[in-house]
Formats: C-alpha cells, structure tokens, sequence
C-alpha cells in the first residue's frame, strides 16, 4: 500500500482522523501526524525505505450547514510518512 | 468514504459548479433562441412598476403569454434547474423544495408590491403613470426583500429559520446571477469592446492594490492593537480584506486552523455585510460619490464582504443613482453597469483567493509551524478557484464574440435578454431574501464574539472603507456609464 486516503475533523477538543481501519486522535495536527505515523507502522509494517502518503481529507460535513455554500472545501492534507 | 481529491472533484456535487451549469444552461438556451430566431427564452418573468396590477406582470419578451402564466412558467422551470442543482449536491429534496417554493413566491409577491409607482415611479414617470407623486425609491424591491428575510429570519420560531435555511442559499443564487451578468458584459462588447474591457482592466488593478495592502495592515491590527493570536489574526485578516466567509475558509483550511476560527469570523462577517448593505449604497448615492458613479460601485467590491451582498449593494447603489441622475441630471444611466463595477472588482478578487490560500499554506506549514511531513498541494489554486466566474467569463465570451459575427446584436440581444437582464433580476432577489434568512444578529451576543466583532468593525471603519473609497477613486474616476437614448 503506498497511498492511504483518511477523513478527519475537529471535535472542538481534538482533532480525529479515520477510515474503515483506525481511528487517532491528538490536540494538535502535529500530534496527529506523529501518531498516525506510529499506527501506521505498527498496523501495516511498512518495510525500510518506502513512502507511505496519507490523504486526509476534512469532514465538511462537520461545518455548520450554513457556511459551505461559500466555499467548496476546508481542507485537504496530504502527508509523506518515509519508513 | 474519503477519496484522493482530483481536479475534477466537486464538479457534479459543489454549489460553485451548479451555479455553473445552471447559469450556461440558460445562457445556451438564450443563444439557441438568438440563433434560430425560436423563442425558447422569453418566458422569463420581469416585474414591472404599475398603478394598476393587471400590468405588474409580463414575461420578458412581451406577448409571448400572460404575466402570470409566465411567473408559473418561470417558477416551474427554474425550480426543476435547481433542484437538479440540489439533488447531486446531497441537499435533503422535499426541505430544499418546500423553502426554495416559500423564497420564491415570497420573493414575487414583495417584488410586485414594492414596484408599485408611488413606490418607484421616478419625477420624470409620474405623468405616464398618472400620478401626482411617488417615492421614486429604485430598488426598493430589494430592500424590502432584504427586511422581510430579515424579520423571518431573526423572529420566526427556530425550527421554522432551521427549515428554511436549506432554500436560502443567497450564495448560489448570486452566482447564476453573476453568470447572468456575463451576457451583459458581451452585449457591451458587442455594442463597443472598449468600455467593458476597460472595466476588467481597472478592476484587476484595484484588486491587487487591495491584497497587498489591507491584508498586511488588519493582520497586524488584529495582532498589536487586540492580541489575537496568528490563527484568528490571519482568518480575520482574510476575511475582512478580501472576500468575506470564503476567504475566511480558505485562510482557516490553508493555516489549518481549528474550524471554530473561520465559523465564528464567518457569522460577523456575514452580519457587517448586511449592515454595509443597507448603509453604503445611500451614503454612495447622497454623497459627491455619486459624480463617481463607477469608482463608488467599485468601491463597494472592495468593501463588502461576500459576493451577494456585495451584488446586493451594487444592484441597490445602480437603481438609487440610476434614479437620482434621471431626476437631477436629466440623464439616463444604462441599467446595469454600476452593478457591473462592483461585482467585476468582487470577481478578481475572488479568483486570487486560491493563490492567497496557497501562499498562506507554503508560509505556515514550512516557516511558521515547519511540519516537514506535511506538503502543501499546487492544486489548492485550482481547488479553490471560484468555478462561477468561469461561467461568468464563458457567457461574456460566447454572447460578445457571437453578437459580433454570426448571430448580430440585434437578434443576441433578443435572445439572452430574459436571462441578461430580467432572470439576474429575478434571481437577485431571491439573493437578498435568502440573506435576510440566513443573517442572525443573535450570532453578535455568543460568547467570545465581543473582540472580534470589535476588532472586525475598527478595520472595516479604520482601514477597508476608507482605502477602499481611495484605491476605487485612483483606478475608475471618470469612468460613467453608458447612457441611453
């Protein structure tokens, strides 16, 4: 697996990043990257030496209804985890 | 399920997009008509002043039907258009349906009785009319549109204002007006290229003078004079400089700030603009402003914030001063080119946002926050590029170059004329209804608003306003628009 596409929004206390397979959470985006990294690794053993680029794609549903008429998205992260 | 993003994403599910496809929809039907000499177009319905209201009503091309089989008509298809919209967009269908039908004839009946000519006549009308005297209040549809989605929107139970935000989308609405507006824009091309590019030309020029200086100088307001921190300072920032809920958005998404930032800047944003919308038109038409018609339409590109509100002020500022210039100066403003000045400027500014967004995030995420594992995406620019301005430029293109060439201005004119001028305003008012619901100026008193709002008013008062008049003034004095006859 090189590509891995997550959703994930802000639940006013912490950010949460998700798919069919995990679920982190950390106070920060950097937190959140460090653990998605280590979950990653314990989940999946990437072997030494490959790119593992993660997609996180925000939960615009998670924006008052209101709101997302004024613009088509939030944001979209794209990582590059090297093992 | 999430799924990689690609440049086509949001092409069929966006509201950006539908405003797109709906808006050149009508503007092929237009040039279809124009084309083979079928009315397929004429059916629009247009408002009309009267003293006697058999005559309020009649469908753009006159005669075609009767003025309320045309409002039918116009209701039907128009509705059928956008809930094609609303479907691919996920919208809840039978909720978008019911509040979409109350705007809409809400929107019909406040438009017939604000058109009455005691209402609206101007000095110059009066005797046509047959009457001795009149308000000669232009646009005061508009306005009255802008109250009542104001009262419903602010004193209507709150499961009746919930309900009725999934039709008020003033932002959509605005957009497929915009696109309406091209046509204009090619018309004028058609009768003389040089007044329309001129307006593009200096609009882009305002633009940039605006990016570089209002955003710096609120950046730093909101940092030295209220101790914001970077993340709501640049939201704020954004959002006050440039173009309203949008840039607020896309400067939260670019900083990766905590969605609470550009959601609570966005209900302030949203409340001012309604404010200057009511405020700023008279003050532009009762001023010397109003010998600058051009430069204070454009000025209002450069300080209201959103784009409906913004092509709310311009459509209200182009009635008052078409009004005033008729009976002062004896002299009759085209329809629509000071409308077209504040929305050129708004449009420029609205396709850097995408750029600005991409400069923020490549400044954040590598120099302020330095997270190495994160890279920033080129195709923000494309991403967040707004989508109705293409429709905007496509329409300006197809009716300018076709009205010259193959078609002629005489049979172009016949053909986008129900979408060019009396489908933009038709669908205008269903924006400043659908803005009235949506603003709730019980977003001010919610806790922690009280800085921000103060914040937000200064550099609106402070810095936007005034380099707004001044940067409109250098780039358009002298320009006036076209007169007729």
């Amino acid at each position: 697996m090189s590509v891995k596409n997550m959703s994930f929004y802000h639940d006013g206390r912490q950010w949460i990043a998700r798919d069919e397979d995990l679920e982190v959470a950390a106070p920060s985006l950097t937190d959140l990257d460090g653990k998605l990294r280590e979950e990653i690794k314990s989940l999946y053993s990437p072997q030494q030496g490959t790119r593992l680029t993660v997609n996180l794609d925000f939960d615009y549903s998670t924006i008052p209804h209101w709101m997302i008429q004024y613009h088509p998205y939030y944001m979209h992260r794209r990582l590059e985890f090297d093992y | 399920m999430a799924e990689e993003k690609k440049w086509y994403t949001g092409m069929f599910s966006t509201e950006d997009w539908w405003s797109f496809w709906i808006g050149l929809f009508f503007v092929l039907v237009g040039l279809i008509a124009a084309a083979t000499g079928v009315d397929i177009s004429g059916w629009v319905i247009g408002f009309e002043k009267w003293v006697d209201i058999s005559n309020a009503l009649q469908p753009d091309h006159a005669g075609m039907m009767s003025g309320i089989s045309s409002l039918i008509v116009s209701y039907i298809i128009f509705t059928i258009a956008t809930c094609v919209g609303a479907y691919f967009m996920g919208m809840d269908m039978k909720k978008y349906f019911w509040a979409w039908t109350i705007i809409f004839w809400l929107s019909a009946i406040v438009y017939v009785l604000s058109r009455h000519a005691y209402i609206q006549a101007t000095s110059i009308e009066r005797a046509d009319f047959g009457i001795g005297w009149s308000l000669s209040i232009g646009g005061a549809h508009y306005i009255v549109a802008l109250f009542v989605g104001l009262l419903i929107g602010n004193l209507a139970p709150k499961s009746f204002r919930e309900f009725m935000y999934h039709g008020a989308r003033p932002e959509w609405f605005i957009k497929i007006a915009i696109v309406f507006l091209g046509c204009k824009l090619g018309m004028k091309v058609v009768d003389s290229a040089g007044h329309a590019l001129t307006l593009l030309l200096v609009g882009a020029c305002a633009t940039v003078a605006a990016y570089l200086l209002f955003w710096p100088l609120v950046y730093t307001l909101c940092r030295k004079g209220f101790k914001l921190t970077r993340e709501w300072a640049a939201c704020l920032a954004s959002g006050i400089s440039i173009c309203g809920v949008s840039a607020s958005i896309a400067t939260g998404g670019a900083i990766r700030a905590r969605p609470i930032v550009p959601v609570m800047i966005s209900s302030l944003i949203v409340v001012f603009a309604v404010v200057e919308l009511v405020v700023l038109p008279p003050v532009l038409t009762y001023t010397p402003w109003f010998q600058e018609p051009m430069a204070a339409a454009s000025s209002l590109g450069l300080t209201v914030k959103t784009d409906g509100a913004d092509a709310a002020s311009g459509a209200i500022t182009d009635q008052l001063m078409r009004t005033r210039a008729q009976q002062e100066l004896g002299v009759q403003w085209e329809e629509g080119w000071i409308t077209s000045a504040s929305v050129m400027t708004k449009i420029w500014i609205d396709m850097f946002i995408g750029v600005w967004a991409l400069v923020l995030a490549m400044l954040w995420l590598y120099y302020v926050e330095k997270r190495h594992d994160e890279k920033v995406q080129k195709m923000e620019v494309w991403w967040r590029f707004p989508k109705f301005v293409l429709g905007y430029f496509i329409a300006w293109i197809a009716v300018g170059v076709l009205g010259m060439t193959v078609i002629g201005g005489e049979a172009m004119d016949w053909g986008i004329h129900p979408f060019e001028s009396t489908g933009r305003h038709l669908f205008f008012i269903l924006t400043f209804t659908s803005i009235g619901l949506v603003t709730n100026f019980r977003k001010l008193a919610e806790e922690n608003m009280g800085r921000l709002a103060l914040a937000y008013g200064l550099g609106l008062l402070l810095i936007i306003i005034p380099l707004g008049w001044i940067i409109a003034y250098i780039f358009h004095n002298g320009m006036m628009p076209p007169t007729v006859g």
